[in-house]
């Protein structure tokens, strides 16, 4: 538990720092991040207010953060590039969402809220 | 275990019939170029000679024999797959790809058993599922190489043990070293374990050389079988293509969504995309190669095993990062440092293989523009005729290596003289 706490650790601190970035960059001006740690887990709940000329770019990030399917492989070679991006592109909101184990983003009234959830 | 991932079946299937049909027509085309026993002889031929960087099964075993061998090949990669129920994404595509395509430049399933149960106890020392290292290994198998050399030179009653040995150590260790060296090239080279394989192979074949182990440059080059391969090719692409247009991709705008993307790893376009465009995608990128390769037919450039293999990479990687547009500039530069080098004709079995996988750059045409793709290719021609040299020829992704060594040198200027992105 303790090895698999220390990658979850790690694991989430790329996928904050990826998450701040794209939203920053989408124009959010108040971004509300909390990270608590639960028995089997880290759980990111992140709230922001979006532009509308943002918002397709954020239902695009919805859809890349909740894929079809995940593939845990892909995850263990590439988990490393995720956070480091400095040219936006959405590849990179693609691996954050097959780092994810469970996540849900709802859009609602400008505002999108996301309850990310990585097991240790 | 608590990180296991749902591992869901829809697209799953599709995409693994996409690759049961590969084996069929490797199987097919088999058996056409060898409907008698030599198919079989000359499978077992490949399996116990020795391989190199440019060594052409097709020569040994003749086109049957490796045609048989890359199926083999392929189907226990899908076989792994399967028992570790991963799905199947562009990742795997690009994989299976690749390992179908290098059983016809060095790999063999006697060769790379050894690496791959190396990979199974990293995962089992690492106490995680196997499933999270199967690409790292399965890609570690283009060291097999060196399994196949000490097999060959060792003495008889040592010669198992060795080659056991070796490639246990190669995939116990390449998975740690590939983690590694995929933030170093920042994922601007799509074949980092050949990156980190080079790396490796460089140690190891160093530590060789000290104990008086001499590589000798093996290469072996066919002509025959061209006709075959070329039918098989058209098959292979065309079959992709249509795949892709019956899953869904009809229309040039709806395949344009994939243009859009720079390659850079993680660009795993069945995710990004969905799999009917990612197949599409496949068939143009391969296209591309097989056409170049065509068009070299009046100088004498015969389709064989190793150019069979690098249009399989080029088609594999068609799901994994690569698209005409950051192919091209890449290519581009590759044939122009060719044309301008007089040390390397165009038409040479190295360049050839270089013009094609130096693709695995497009990331840096696709991200910083045309431009820097073309200067890519053109510094990769020149490096990666000097790299197989390091690990003796044993690392059969050499281009992967040159391409790791090319982001080193290119991408922190690049990174340098480019100005900051504007932003509101």
């Amino acid at each position: 538990m303790k090895k698999r706490m220390h990658m979850a650790r790690r694991r989430m601190n790329h996928i904050i720092s990826e998450l701040n970035h794209a939203l920053l960059l989408a124009g959010c001006r108040e971004i509300v991040l909390r990270l608590i740690r639960e028995e089997a887990g880290l759980r990111l709940t992140i709230e922001a207010a979006v532009a509308p000329e943002a918002l397709p770019g954020i239902e695009r990030m919805a859809s890349l953060l909740q894929p079809a399917v995940r593939n845990p492989a892909l995850v263990e070679t590439y988990w490393e590039l995720a956070g480091e991006d400095q040219y936006t592109s959405d590849s990179e909101m693609a691996l954050v969402g097959q780092m994810l184990d469970r996540a849900q983003v709802e859009l609602a009234g400008g505002q999108v809220r996301m309850d990310l959830y990585i097991a240790f | 275990m608590g990180g296991d991932r749902e591992r869901e079946k829809r697209p799953v299937g599709e995409l693994e019939r996409v690759m049961l049909a590969i084996v069929g027509l490797l199987l097919v085309c088999a058996v056409l170029a060898q409907p008698n026993l030599s198919l079989f002889t000359g499978f077992w031929q490949i399996q116990i000679s020795e391989t190199g960087l440019i060594t052409d099964p097709v020569a040994t075993g003749g086109a049957g024999g490796a045609l048989l061998n890359a199926a083999l090949v392929l189907l226990l990669s899908m076989g792994l797959l399967r028992w570790m129920r991963l799905p199947y994404t562009g990742a795997s595509l690009a994989c299976l790809f690749l390992m179908a395509g290098f059983a016809l430049l060095g790999k063999n399933l006697l060769n790379i058993c050894p690496i791959v149960a190396g990979g199974w106890l990293h995962a089992l020392y690492r106490r995680e599922s196997f499933a999270k290292y199967i690409y790292l290994t399965l890609y570690g198998t283009c060291l097999a190489p060196m399994v196949s050399f000490l097999m060959v030179r060792v003495q008889p009653g040592f010669r198992w043990l060795a080659m056991s040995v070796c490639g246990l150590i190669i995939g116990f260790l390449l998975p740690a070293i590939a983690r590694f060296t995929t933030r170093v090239h920042q994922g601007y080279n799509l074949y980092n374990v050949g990156f980190a394989a080079g790396i490796l192979g460089l140690g190891m074949a160093s530590v060789l050389k000290g104990f008086g182990v001499e590589f000798d440059a093996l290469g072996s080059w066919s002509r025959e079988g061209h006709l075959l391969l070329c039918l098989m090719m058209t098959a292979l692409l065309g079959g992709l293509f249509a795949w892709g247009v019956v899953l869904g991709c009809r229309s040039l705008k709806d395949y344009g969504r994939v243009l859009r993307h720079s390659g850079r790893a993680v660009a795993d376009f069945v995710i990004l995309d969905g799999p009917g465009r990612t197949l599409v995608n496949m068939a143009l990128v391969g296209s591309m190669g097989f056409l170049y390769l065509l068009a070299l037919y009046p100088q004498d450039v015969r389709l064989n095993g190793p150019l069979v293999c690098c249009l399989f990479a080029m088609t594999g990687f068609g799901a994994f990062g690569k698209h005409p547009r950051n192919v091209l500039p890449v290519m581009a530069g590759a044939v122009l440092a060719a044309l301008l080098m007089i040390q390397v004709p165009i038409t040479s079995p190295g360049v050839l293989l270089a013009t094609l996988l130096c693709t695995c750059l497009a990331p840096i045409a696709g991200q910083f523009g045309w431009h820097w793709g073309v200067i890519a290719g053109f510094v990769h021609m020149t490096i990666v005729q000097n790299t197989s040299i390091l690990h003796g020829g044993m690392n059969l992704y050499n281009n992967g290596f040159a391409a790791g060594l090319v982001c080193i040198l290119l991408v922190p200027i690049i990174e340098a003289v480019k100005p900051e992105p504007a932003e509101e």
